[in-house]
C-alpha cells in the first residue's frame, strides 16, 4: 500500500541528505581534522540586540581582528560581517564596528574539496595531509580564480606591496609580496609544532567562542563539542566539506531546521 | 621563394601611399599606447594593483571582461576562412587575410588582458612551466592560445604565399590552407571557446555562471561578436578607401549568419533568464535583481540590442550596407553589455546576506589599459593591413574581369 504522506515527506526531504550526513560523520578519517567551533547566536534579533550588545563583546570582536592582524603580519583572515542588511554601501570589512549589527566571523574553512585547490591553475593553492588548504606564495601567479571560487570569499590579494615595520612582523610567518593571493593558515607555525599550541584566535577571544582542536582525539574538546548535534556549517548544499563548525546556544527550537529526517520506511525502491 | 627586400620597399611605399588621414590616426593611437603603456607600469610596478577598482569582492573587473570579449572575436573570425575553404565561397576571400589578422589580433588583446590582470605578470608568462593542476580549466585554457596563435600564423602564411602567387595557390598550398581553416575554427569552438564557458561555469560558488548553458552559449556569442566585427571592420574599410572590399550580396550573407547567430544566443538568454528569475532560487534571484535594478541598462542595451540587430538583419531589406553597418555596431556594444553584466553582475550579488552594497566602478588607470591593448591591436591591425599583401578586392577583380 502506498503511503502517500511518507512518500512526499521523503520527495521533499530526500534521504541524500542523511546520507551525506552520515558518511561526513563516519567517514574513513585518515588524517588529522582541525576544526574551530564559534559560539554564536543565531536567534538574535534587532529587536534584542541592544539588550544583548556588550561593550565587552564588541571589544572582542576588535581585539581579534587585531590579533589577526599582528599575527599573520598582513591582512585579516577573517571577514566580519552584519546578519543585518547594514545599508551602509560599502562592506563592512576592516571597518569600526557598529553596536547596531551583530556580527559572525567568517574564515577560510579549510574545505575538503575546496573549490580553491580545484581551480588554481599553478597548484600554488594546495591540500596539506593533515587537511589545512595551505597557499605556496611563490607559486602563486595571482591569477584570483581561487578568489572567485571561493564560496565563503575567505581570501585576500594583496593589492599594495605590504609595508609592515620590521618590529611588528612575526618571524614565524613569512612576509607575501604583493600581487598574490592569501588566507588564513590555521597558524600553522603555531598548531604543527607538536607542542599542543592553538591558533591564535582562540587563543585571543575573551568570549571563549572558538575551539581547534584534531577530530582524530576522541578526547578532544571539538569531538565532544561535535556530538552534541547543534551544529551547522556554511554553506553545505554545496558540498565543499568545510571543517569549520558553528555551534548554536538555543538550539532546540532552532535546529530542527537543520535537523535531518529519519530515512523513511516502507517504501519500493528507497533503501 | 618571397623576395624580402621587395616586400620592404613595397612595405614601405605603401605607408608613405596611405595619406594623411591614416598617419594622424596612427599617432593618435600611439598616443594612446603609450597612456596604456605608462598606466600598466604604474599598476604593476610601481603603485600596485590597489589603483584599480577590483577588490577582495569583485576580484575580476573590466580586463577579464576584455579578455572574454576578444577571445569571443578571435574564434568568430574563423569563420570567414570556413566560409573560404569550407563552404567554398570564393566571394568571401578577399576577406580571408584580414579576418586571420583580426583573429590573430584578438587573441593577443585577450592575452594582453590577461596578463594585465594577474598580480605576477612576469611568473604567469612562465604558465607552460609551472602548470601543474590537472583539475583546473585555466590550465586547458591557457594552452589552448598558443596552439590557436599558431595555427592562425600557419593560415596567415598559407594565404600571403596563395595571394603572392596571383590568387591562385598550387595544390597543395590550397588543400594545406583548407585544413588549417577547417581545422582553426573546430579548434576554435571546441578547444577554446567551449572551454572558457567551462572556465565560469565549474564556479559553483557563482549563481550566475554556473550553468552548463555557457559554454554553448560562450561559442554562439563568439561567433557573433566575431561575424559583427568583420563586417564592421569591412564597410568601415571600404567607406573609407571607397573600394568595395566584398561585394553588397557577400555582406549581406554575412548579416544572414550573423542573424542566425544572435537568434541563438537570444533564444539561450531568454530560457536561462526565464530559468534563474521562475526558480525562485535566492541566488538567482538576486542575480535577476541586479540585472534588472543597478545595471538595468547594461542589461537593456544587451538585450534589446540583440533583438533588434537581429530584426534588422532578418529581412532584406535591412541588410543594406547602412543596415548591416548600423547591425553590426549595435551588435559588437550589446555583447560587449553582456559581458559585462556576465563578468561584474556576478560577482556583486554577495555571498552572504548583509555583507553590504558591493560594487565595482574601473578607475582611470585601468581604463587606460583597456584603451591602450585596444589601441594597440588597432595599430597593428592598421599597419599590418598596409604592409601585408591582401587579397584582390572585389571591385579591383571586377574591373579586371571587364577590362579583361
Amino acid at each position: 500500500m502506498l503511503n502517500l504522506p511518507v512518500l512526499l515527506e521523503a520527495m521533499c526531504s530526500g534521504p541524500r541528505d542523511w546520507d551525506l550526513l552520515q558518511k561526513i560523520r563516519s567517514g574513513p578519517r585518515n588524517w588529522v581534522y582541525w576544526v574551530i567551533l564559534s559560539r554564536v547566536q543565531p536567534d538574535l534579533t534587532p529587536q534584542n540586540l541592544k539588550e544583548r550588545w556588550s561593550p565587552y563583546r564588541e571589544s572582542s570582536l576588535e581585539w581579534c581582528i587585531t590579533l589577526f592582524e599582528t599575527e599573520s603580519v598582513t591582512g585579516v583572515s577573517g571577514i566580519y560581517h552584519p546578519t543585518e542588511n547594514p545599508g551602509a554601501g560599502t562592506t563592512m570589512m576592516y571597518t569600526k564596528l557598529r553596536k547596531d549589527k551583530w556580527y559572525m566571523p567568517v574564515q577560510c574553512n579549510h574545505c575538503d574539496d575546496a573549490p580553491c585547490v580545484q581551480v588554481c591553475p599553478t597548484g600554488a593553492s594546495y591540500k596539506d595531509s593533515d587537511g589545512i588548504v595551505m597557499i605556496n606564495y611563490d607559486k602563486c601567479i595571482g591569477c584570483r580564480y581561487c578568489m572567485v571560487a571561493c564560496p565563503y570569499q575567505a581570501r585576500r590579494f594583496n593589492w599594495f606591496h605590504p609595508e609592515v615595520p620590521y618590529k611588528d612582523r612575526n618571524p614565524l610567518v613569512p612576509m607575501r609580496e604583493e600581487g598574490v593571493v592569501e588566507k588564513c593558515t590555521f597558524c600553522v607555525h603555531r598548531t604543527r609544532t607538536g607542542k599542543g599550541k592553538t591558533t591564535r584566535c582562540v587563543e585571543a577571544c575573551p568570549n571563549k567562542a572558538r575551539t581547534f582542536g584534531n577530530l582524530n582525539d576522541p578526547d578532544s574538546e571539538v569531538s565532544r563539542l561535535i556530538k552534541s548535534e547543534r551544529w551547522w556549517r556554511l554553506k553545505d548544499e554545496l558540498n565543499t566539506g568545510c571543517n569549520i563548525y558553528y555551534l548554536t546556544r538555543h538550539s532546540k527550537k532552532r535546529m530542527r531546521w537543520y535537523k535531518p529526517l529519519p530515512p523513511p520506511q516502507n517504501i519500493r525502491g528507497l533503501r | 621563394m618571397i623576395d624580402l627586400r621587395k616586400a620592404y620597399d613595397r612595405a614601405l611605399v605603401s605607408m608613405k601611399d596611405a595619406g594623411r588621414t591614416y598617419h594622424i590616426i596612427l599617432a593618435i593611437l600611439l598616443v594612446l599606447i603609450a597612456w596604456g603603456g605608462f598606466s600598466w607600469i604604474r599598476i604593476m610596478f610601481i603603485d600596485g594593483a590597489g589603483i584599480t577598482g577590483s577588490s577582495d569582492l569583485v576580484p575580476w573587473g573590466i580586463y577579464i571582461v576584455g579578455f572574454v570579449f576578444f577571445v569571443g572575436t578571435s574564434a568568430g573570425a574563423s569563420l570567414v576562412g570556413l566560409m573560404i575553404h569550407g563552404f567554398g565561397r570564393k566571394d568571401y576571400e578577399p576577406l580571408g587575410t584580414r579576418a586571420i589578422l583580426v583573429g590573430f589580433l584578438s587573441l593577443t588583446a585577450a592575452v594582453l588582458f590577461l596578463m594585465s590582470d594577474v598580480g605576477n605578470p612576469i611568473r604567469a608568462g612562465l604558465l607552460p612551466a609551472v602548470l601543474r593542476n590537472p583539475t583546473s580549466m585555466l590550465v586547458y585554457t591557457s594552452m589552448t592560445y598558443a596552439g590557436f596563435a599558431a595555427l592562425m600564423l600557419s593560415e596567415l602564411f598559407f594565404a600571403i604565399k596563395i595571394t603572392l602567387q596571383g590568387g591562385k595557390g598550387s595544390h597543395r598550398d590550397e588543400k594545406m590552407a583548407q585544413v588549417l581553416a577547417v581545422g582553426a575554427l573546430l579548434f576554435a569552438l571546441m578547444v577554446v571557446h567551449a572551454p572558457h564557458g567551462a572556465l565560469f561555469a565549474f564556479l559553483k560558488a557563482r549563481e550566475m555562471w554556473n550553468t552548463p548553458l555557457l559554454p554553448a552559449h560562450f561559442v554562439t556569442v563568439a561567433l557573433a561578436s566575431g561575424i559583427a566585427v568583420i563586417i564592421h571592420i569591412t564597410i568601415v574599410t571600404s567607406k573609407i578607401t571607397r573600394k568595395e572590399i566584398v561585394s553588397k550580396e557577400t555582406l549581406s550573407h554575412m548579416g544572414g549568419l550573423l542573424a542566425f547567430f544572435l537568434g541563438v544566443t537570444l533564444f539561450m538568454d531568454f530560457f536561462d533568464y526565464l530559468v534563474m528569475s521562475y526558480s525562485g532560487k535566492p541566488g538567482g534571484l538576486e542575480i535577476w535583481h541586479f540585472l534588472t535594478t543597478d545595471f538595468y541598462s547594461f542589461f537593456l542595451i544587451n538585450t534589446i540590442g540583440m533583438f533588434g540587430a537581429m530584426v534588422i538583419l532578418l529581412f532584406k531589406r535591412g541588410r543594406t550596407i547602412p543596415g548591416l553597418l548600423i547591425a553590426s555596431t549595435i551588435t559588437i556594444i550589446a555583447i560587449l553589455s553582456y559581458r559585462w553584466n556576465l563578468i561584474v553582475v556576478a560577482q556583486i550579488p554577495p555571498l552572504f546576506p548583509g555583507t553590504g552594497n558591493i560594487y565595482y566602478t574601473p578607475t582611470v588607470p585601468e581604463v587606460a589599459v583597456v584603451a591602450g591593448i585596444v589601441a594597440l591591436i588597432s595599430f597593428l591591425y592598421l599597419v599590418l593591413t598596409r604592409v601585408l599583401p591582401m587579397e584582390e578586392t572585389y571591385q579591383e577583380n571586377r574591373q579586371m574581369t571587364i577590362e579583361n
